[in-house]
């Protein structure tokens, strides 16, 4: 783990952010592919060491130091409730974590004690609590579009791009809760070993 | 004892249990450890399990707050498990300590209950080791306590760790027009190496771009202590008088490591500044390749002991012990004899006293 030879290791997640970052590194020399159904890819130079993992665990690999760094969004790193260097923002995959309800619902006042359907419960918790105000908050795990349709909730929070699935269920967004975005992060104990390596990686990265 | 119900096989997070050969691990390391600090004059402390809890409060940082268990007593008082020995033992420390004891040398070693998430399984902080070097003000006892570190470290036959060395009393200085919560939000953003948050906050205070960028390279230094020295030459022009004066402490500590012919494990990054309220000038954690986290950490604190009320300059580190034993390599130990069962009870046991002079295990 100490600034030798062994390639960093890198958490990467997969789905549709995995492309742009692929896309991101390789436009700045670093080159790597997975084979088929492979979880482990190295780049072209032998310098870094990538594992594929599902978003939401991204921060367990990086938190035990599996991997030393990762990139991921801010909601995952917020929900995860652990602690890394924030090293580098990415210009791309950024959205908005935002409070919707149906059109024609009213906004909540301060003194409602609503209910709000979301993946992000301690996002929404933190978020309402600072301001103030009790809420029932319902986790599910996807698909929270239909909590109000069904009546499990009349909110819901949700990572909003351009708002048509909320439109297409009758919804739209009342408030912004959170600018999310994506985000190189470390292990804290794995960047102070390596860091004149990382540090290279970031300017690489920055295209500095 | 019956088997327990399913859903208490576990035992409670934050506490562990060790047998056998990983107990005589733990063992054989904390006596090497123990033979070091003895060598150097430490005597050993015992502090308590539970203490009340208010003695602590305001020198318990948030995270330790939360990671802290609490309870109440009988009486109603509220009271504070155990979960970080330097403070319990500082506070046992100034009821009895006198005059003619200081300089005091002493060094703990026991459990430690901290609170963890039940996916941590490689945290392990339930063990805390640690030194204290009380009234002893100034470089020399900087550099006692942090040479007593590395030697431990080397008797083990610890590879490869490196102690990053930060000053907390040159983050109160630079920062010292700040309000409290400006403060809390800038080391909050260092502490996270999060150069955005960072350049966010100190917008808010200053215009100055360049005093800005300066400040976030300037904290955001790692580097040996020769690439230090040549970073300081050329950004010291910067810095206010005050400030150069706790620079001036470090390059000093740094000129006595390099005349030791130890700068290989150290570094100076001025973004340590002390995982816990009471540090206020040096601090300094140790990182370990293999470690999910730091696997030491210490300072000099000057307000957290006292000698008949008038604060006593102190300089310390705790070491996670049960950290590094996970990646230590487990000593072969041979196998226990067995005495020929056939043989009398009394037959054996004098064939055994024999054999165990000669430094053999046996069993009867």
């Amino acid at each position: 783990m100490i600034d030798k030879q062994e390639p960093l290791s890198i958490a990467l997640p997969k789905g549709r952010l995995f492309e742009q970052v692929q896309e991101h590194f390789s436009e700045r020399g670093i080159k790597f592919n997975f084979e088929k159904r492979k979880l482990i890819a190295v780049d072209q130079s032998n310098s870094y060491k990538f594992y594929l993992v599902k978003n939401s665990d991204l921060p367990i690999y990086v938190h035990h130091g599996i991997a030393g760094l990762g990139i991921c969004g801010d909601d995952v790193i917020y929900e995860s409730e652990r602690e890394f260097f924030r090293l580098l923002d990415f210009d791309f995959g950024g959205t908005r974590l935002s409070l919707a309800g149906p059109t024609d619902a009213p906004w909540p006042s301060d003194s409602d004690n609503i209910a709000i359907a979301t993946s992000y419960t301690t996002m929404v918790r933190d978020h309402f609590h600072s301001k103030g105000m009790p809420v029932d908050i319902i986790k599910l795990k996807g698909s929270v579009e239909l909590a109000p349709a069904l009546g499990l909730s009349q909110y819901i929070v949700d990572l909003v791009e351009t708002g048509s699935t909320l439109k297409a269920n009758g919804l739209e967004v009342k408030e912004d809760l959170f600018n999310v975005k994506v985000r190189m992060v470390s292990n804290k104990a794995y960047y102070k070993l390596n860091y004149h390596r990382i540090s290279k990686l970031l300017n690489i990265l920055k295209g500095a | 004892m019956s088997l327990p119900n399913q859903d208490q096989l576990h035992i409670p997070r934050g506490t562990e249990s060790l047998h056998l050969e990983e107990a005589l691990k733990h063992r054989n390391i904390l006596r090497t450890m123990e033979n070091q600090v003895h060598s150097w004059g430490y005597l050993p402390s015992k502090t308590p399990v539970l203490d009340y809890y208010d003695n602590y409060s305001e020198y318990l940082a948030p995270k330790r707050k939360e990671e802290s268990y609490r309870l109440i007593d009988r009486d109603g008082e509220l009271l504070l498990l155990r979960s970080d020995i330097t403070l319990f033992l500082a506070r046992q420390i100034s009821i009895n300590l006198k005059d003619d004891q200081l300089p005091l040398r002493t060094y703990y070693a026991d459990t430690i209950l901290r609170y963890q998430k039940k996916e941590d399984i490689s945290h392990n902080e339930f063990f805390q080791t640690g030194c204290e070097l009380i009234g002893k003000e100034g470089k020399d006892g900087d550099l006692e306590i942090l040479f007593l570190l590395k030697e431990i470290l080397d008797q083990l036959n610890i590879q490869d760790y490196r102690i990053h060395l930060g000053s907390k009393s040159l983050f109160t200085e630079v920062f010292k027009d700040l309000d409290k919560s400006q403060k809390k939000d800038i080391m909050a953003a260092l502490i996270n190496r999060d150069q955005d948050a960072m350049s966010e906050i100190l917008a808010l205070k200053a215009k100055d771009k360049k005093w800005i960028s300066f400040i976030i390279n300037f904290f955001f230094f790692i580097g040996t202590l020769e690439e230090f020295n040549n970073f300081i030459k050329v950004q010291s022009s910067h810095l206010t008088e005050e400030s150069q004066k706790e620079i001036n402490k470090l390059i000093q500590l740094c000129d006595q490591i390099k005349a030791l012919d130890a700068q290989d494990v150290f570094r100076i990054d001025l973004s340590e500044i002390g995982n816990q309220n009471y540090y206020s000038s040096l601090v300094f954690q140790c990182y370990l390749p293999g470690a999910d986290s730091a696997i030491a950490s210490g300072g000099r604190y000057d307000g957290l002991i006292s000698c008949k009320g008038k604060p006593i300059s102190s300089v310390g580190f705790s070491l996670l012990l049960r950290k590094i034993e996970a990646l230590l390599p487990t000593e072969e130990r041979p196998e226990p004899l067995i005495i020929n069962e056939s043989n009398s009870f009394s037959q054996r046991l004098k064939e055994a006293r024999i054999l165990r002079k000669e430094g053999k295990a046996v069993i009867l």
